[in-house]
C-alpha cells in the first residue's frame, strides 16, 4: 500500500542509508504499488463485470432462482379485470367451507401456490392442502376432498367492489 | 458491391471504436484509485442496513411454515424445507453480530461477510414461500462487490489507492443496474402502456393501502395523477444509470427513489424501505466531492435539528 516509501531504508541494521540506497527502496515500492494496483484492477474487473452479468442474464433469460431474479416489479398491466383462487374443500357431511388462507408473512405468501397445485404429483397436492388446512385450524380428517377453484371477477370503478362473473373454473382437485 | 463494402468499413470501425472507448472509459472510472474513508463509508452504511433487516424481522416464523409448503428455488433450497426456530434466529444473531464488528472496525471484512451470509440465508429461506419476494434482493446484490473489498484499517483511511476506490464504485453499478432493469422488464412485457394507460389507477384501486386509503383512492380517481405516478417512477428507473454516472445527481437519486417507495408504501402498504436505505447507503456518499467525508455533513444535520 502506499507507504512513506523510505521504511526499507533503514531495515539495514549499522549501515548508513546512502542516496543510492533509498532510490532504490523507492523503486522496490513503487513497484510493489503498481503491482498491488494491478492486482487490484483484475479483480475490480473479474468481480464487478460478473456480478452485473449474473444479474442482467438473470433478467434476460427470467430466471427465478433468489436472488438472481427477472426483477419483475409491477411488470405487467393492470386491469379493471381479474381473477380469484380459492382453496375449497367438502366435509364428510357434504359442507363446502372456503379454506382461509395465512395472513402474516412470511405464510402469507403460499397462496400464490395453490396455482401450481395442479402441475404437481397427487400426494405434494395432498400434503399441501392438508398444511393449509392445519394452519386454518381445521381437521383434515373432517373432509373428503378439496378444489382449487377459480373465477373471474370486475372491479366497480366507483365503488370498488369486485363482482364474480362467469362460469367457476376447477383447476385441480385433491382427494382427502 | 466492390465500392460499397470498403465504404461501409470505416463505419464499422468507428462504431467498434466507440464501443471501445465507452467500455475503456468505463473501466477507467471503475478502477480509478479511491480514498480508503469513502469505501469504509459504504461498508459501513450497507452493513447498517443489512443490521436493520436483520433486528427488524422475526424471523422465528420461518419455522411455522409447513415443509410442505416451502416452495420456489433460491440458493438455500439444498436446505431442510422446515427449519427448527433456533437456526433462523441463531443466524440473526450472527448476522447482527458481524455487523457490530464491521462498525467497532474489528476484523470488518469477516463481520461484513458473516453479516452478509447469514442475512442473505435468512432472506432466501422467508421467501421460499411459493412467490419471489424482492424486498431484500437489492441489498444483497449491492452487498456483493463489497464482500471482495479489502477494508482499509484507520491509518489508511487518507490514502487513495485502485483496491479502496473499486468497490463502491462496483456498488454504484449494481445499484444502477438493478434499477433501470425494473424499468426495462415494465417495457419488455407491457410496453409504454404501463404507464400511459389507466393501469395505475387500477393498481391503487385493487391494492390495499393500510396507511392512507383515502389518498391512494383520490389519486386512483385521478388518471392524469395516476399516469403521472406511473410516468415517473418508470422514467426514473429506465435514466438510474444516468442519475448514478454523475456525482452530483447521485443524492438525488435516492432522494427520488425515497419518494418514489414511499408512495408505494402509502398507497399500497408494501414496504421496499431496504431499497430506500440501500440506495441511499451507497449513492449519498459516493455523491460527496473528493476529500469531503460524510462526517462532514455532521455541521448540516446539526443546522437542522437547530431549525
Amino acid at each position: 500500500m502506499r507507504g512513506d516509501g523510505l521504511s526499507g531504508a533503514a531495515d539495514g541494521v549499522g549501515r548508513e542509508p546512502t542516496a543510492a540506497t533509498v532510490r532504490e527502496d523507492l523503486h522496490e515500492d513503487l513497484r510493489e504499488d503498481l503491482h498491488e494496483d494491478a492486482r487490484a484492477r483484475r479483480r475490480a474487473r473479474a468481480v464487478t463485470w460478473t456480478v452485473l452479468g449474473v444479474i442482467a442474464l438473470g433478467a434476460l433469460v427470467e430466471a427465478e432462482a433468489w436472488p438472481v431474479t427477472a426483477f419483475r416489479l409491477f411488470s405487467t398491466v393492470r386491469t379493471a379485470d381479474g381473477a380469484s383462487l380459492r382453496l375449497v374443500v367438502t366435509g364428510t357431511d357434504g359442507v363446502r367451507v372456503t379454506v382461509p388462507m395465512p395472513a402474516d408473512a412470511p405464510l402469507a405468501a403460499t397462496s400464490h401456490q395453490l396455482a401450481e397445485l395442479r402441475d404437481l404429483p397427487t400426494g405434494a397436492r395432498r400434503e399441501k392442502v392438508v398444511a393449509w388446512l392445519r394452519l386454518a385450524g381445521l381437521d383434515p380428517a373432517a373432509f373428503t376432498s378439496a378444489a382449487v377453484e377459480r373465477t373471474a371477477w370486475t372491479m366497480d370503478g366507483e365503488t370498488r367492489e369486485r363482482h364474480e362473473h362467469g362460469p367457476t373454473t376447477v383447476l385441480a382437485q385433491v382427494t382427502l | 458491391m466492390s465500392v460499397s463494402a470498403p465504404e461501409r468499413r470505416p463505419a464499422v470501425r468507428s462504431r467498434d471504436g466507440r464501443v471501445r472507448a465507452l467500455v475503456g472509459t468505463l473501466d477507467a472510472r471503475l478502477t480509478a484509485p479511491g480514498p480508503g474513508y469513502r469505501l469504509r463509508e459504504v461498508h459501513t452504511l450497507v452493513a447498517l442496513v443489512i443490521g436493520l433487516r436483520l433486528v427488524a424481522r422475526d424471523w422465528a416464523a420461518i419455522a411455522e411454515r409447513p415443509a410442505a409448503l416451502t416452495d420456489g428455488l433460491t440458493f438455500v433450497s439444498w436446505l431442510p424445507a422446515a427449519l427448527p426456530a433456533w437456526l433462523p434466529v441463531t443466524l440473526a444473531v450472527l448476522g447482527t453480530a458481524g455487523v457490530a464488528l464491521v462498525l467497532a472496525r474489528r476484523r470488518a471484512h469477516a463481520g461484513f461477510v458473516l453479516a452478509w451470509v447469514c442475512y442473505a440465508v435468512l432472506c432466501a429461506s422467508w421467501g421460499s414461500s411459493g412467490k419471489v419476494l424482492h424486498n431484500d434482493v437489492l441489498t444483497v446484490w449491492v452487498a456483493v462487490p463489497l464482500l471482495f473489498a479489502r477494508v482499509p484499517r484507520r491509518d489508511q483511511d487518507d490514502e487513495r489507492a485502485v483496491v479502496w476506490g473499486w468497490p463502491p464504485r462496483a456498488a454504484l453499478a449494481v445499484l444502477a443496474l438493478v434499477y433501470w432493469l425494473t424499468g426495462v422488464q415494465k417495457l419488455r412485457h407491457s410496453g409504454i402502456g404501463w404507464a400511459l394507460s389507466d393501469n395505475m389507477t387500477w393498481v391503487l384501486r385493487q391494492g390495499t393501502s393500510p396507511h392512507a386509503a383515502g389518498v391512494a383512492q383520490w389519486v386512483a380517481d385521478h388518471a392524469v395523477l395516476a399516469s403521472g405516478l406511473a410516468t415517473g417512477a418508470l422514467l426514473l428507473e429506465l435514466t438510474a444509470p444516468v442519475w448514478l454516472l454523475w456525482r452530483r445527481t447521485r443524492a438525488l437519486f435516492a432522494l427520488a427513489v425515497a419518494v418514489m417507495h414511499a408512495s408505494i408504501w402509502l398507497f399500497l402498504g408494501i414496504d421496499y424501505s431496504a431499497w430506500v436505505l440501500t440506495a441511499a447507503a451507497v449513492a449519498v456518499p459516493m455523491s460527496l466531492a473528493t476529500g469531503r467525508r460524510l462526517e462532514d455533513l455532521r455541521p448540516l444535520r446539526a443546522a437542522i435539528g437547530r431549525s
